[in-house]
């Protein structure tokens, strides 16, 4: 892996935002100043860790509802039983995105965003326009576009009538809106039936059932809007006595996969996994630990309430509203150093299967929502 | 080969791509005919929820200091003061609302 610092195309705001990518300068999260290089058998190592990883998350739900783990992961009783149900029925999934180390060819997984990961235009599109123009004879870790396609259309036949998936995401965010947009159209080239609303604009009728406000029923709904916040809000009880009226994807189980103490169950249940950093949950397990570790919350966001401690003394750390379920104590997975500039790789999988990646670098050692994107190629 | 072979953008996403380049918006400011706007708040459920009054009642005020006329009911001074409130559907017998709360950016 390698980080060269290269000349940005002529004109490359107008390209950008032809493509989409309307949110490019927001603290300045694109940059075309640099991109990083990976080696065929680099790119080898991160697609197998991908999809090896995903097997063991697949072992760590079967280990939550074997064992009737919903407090240890913070998720009300009351969603247990949709949880569950959307796990054995194999509900629809459309993707994730696992954040990963890679420091000399060894790869650690920091987290699973499962449920409602973005950065995916510019994995996807933005990056691969940018490659055409920088060198066309190179190659990218990216078939993520095809896979969407491919995979939506597999499962296209098992909507809900009326066969119509509607999108959804909250209002007055760039960022969200055009992600969302841009799977709405991939499921419009699926073949798929489509729709657009705001999250608030669901409705619910005396019945309990989803509707659209103007009275058209929800048969099935993406929701870029993550299970921790819907389990907490008004509507979400009504989730599981509509889940054969309504399908949701992303599925209810993400709940697990998006929630830090999957870390935890992942080093539980294979302690010598290479891709594994240990985890554990426990207060005591903070005061007076040895070693470097990175404290994060359970439940958190876009890097926020995360502290990094080397040694017992606090090097870096993120403010922000989360840590009430208490924080997952996970080893220290150190990042490469290319001037100051430190990649995490957000591997992506369509459909369970590893399918591209996108770079996110930072000053820091904290990805949070100001690190940059950058693109990649391989030889 | 793991690059793409092929992408293609279609309607869907050209057309998010203009609107939000072009600002179109239908909410409305909601404002009197003096050209002043009325608001209030009420907490409930741990946070704060924001009204504004038009055309004989309340309106759930979005984040772009907007009201959405077309879509919900106006509703009563008493009827957002409880606990339970939620807005009532234009199309009636049914009310939104009950998502999107918690958050302003949802990705990550």
């Amino acid at each position: 892996m390698q980080r060269h610092t290269i000349t940005p195309r002529e004109n490359w705001q107008d390209k950008v935002k032809e493509q989409g990518f309307l949110f490019y300068d927001a603290e300045s999260y694109y940059t075309e100043t640099a991109a990083y290089e990976f080696t065929a058998a680099e790119v080898d190592l991160i697609e197998a860790a991908t999809n090896d990883i995903f097997e063991k998350c697949i072992a760590v739900v079967n280990h939550v509802i074997a064992n009737d783990l919903w407090d240890k992961f913070f998720i009300p009783r009351e969603y247990a039983d949709l949880i569950k149900w959307s796990w054995n029925e194999d509900m629809p999934s459309f993707y994730g995105r696992m954040d990963l180390a890679f420091n000399n060819g060894d790869i650690k997984l920091l987290e699973f965003n499962a449920d409602t990961p973005t950065s995916l235009l510019e994995a996807s599109v933005i990056q691969w326009y940018w490659l055409q123009d920088y060198d066309s004879t190179l190659d990218q870790f990216n078939s993520i576009h095809e896979k969407l396609v491919a995979h939506m259309k597999v499962c296209a036949p098992f909507l809900y009538a009326p066969d119509v998936l509607t999108f959804t995401c909250v209002k007055d965010n760039l960022e969200d809106l055009i992600t969302t947009k841009y799977l709405q159209d991939i499921a419009n080239q699926a073949g798929i039936r489509t729709d657009f609303i705001y999250i608030d604009e669901i409705g619910l009728d005396d019945k309990g059932e989803f509707y659209k406000t103007n009275g058209t029923p929800l048969g099935n709904i993406f929701k870029l809007y993550p299970y921790e916040w819907m389990f907490h809000e008004e509507f979400g009880k009504y989730l599981s006595g509509s889940r054969l009226s309504t399908l949701w994807v992303e599925p209810a189980y993400k709940a697990l996969w998006s929630n830090k103490m999957l870390l935890v169950y992942l080093h539980e249940l294979f302690p010598d996994c290479k891709y594994i950093l240990p985890a554990t949950y426990s207060p005591e397990a903070i005061a007076g630990r040895p070693g470097s570790y990175v404290q994060k919350p359970v439940y958190s966001r876009e890097g926020a309430n995360v502290k990094i401690v080397k040694n017992g003394v606090v090097t870096e750390q993120t403010g922000g509203d989360y840590g009430e379920e208490g924080y997952v104590i996970q080893d220290y997975a150190p990042l490469p150093d290319f001037d100051g500039n430190h990649p995490v790789i957000g591997s992506w999988l369509i459909g369970g299967v590893a399918a591209g990646m996108g770079i996110r670098e930072s000053d820091g050692l904290i990805t949070g929502n100001t690190s940059r994107f950058v693109a990649h190629f391989f030889k | 080969m793991k690059k793409s072979q092929k992408i293609v953008l279609s309607a869907v996403m050209l057309a998010a791509i203009s609107s939000c380049n072009d600002h179109h918006d239908e909410w409305t400011y909601g404002k009197d005919q003096n050209g002043h706007t009325h608001d209030t708040s009420i907490y409930r459920n741990g946070s704060y929820h924001y009204y504004r009054y038009y055309g004989g009642g309340w309106f759930l005020l979005g984040r772009n200091n907007m009201i959405n006329t077309g879509a919900y009911l106006p509703a009563s001074s008493s009827e957002i003061s409880s606990p339970s409130f939620s807005p009532r559907s234009a199309s009636g017998g049914i009310r939104g609302g009950g998502f999107g709360s918690s958050g302003e950016g949802a990705g990550e």
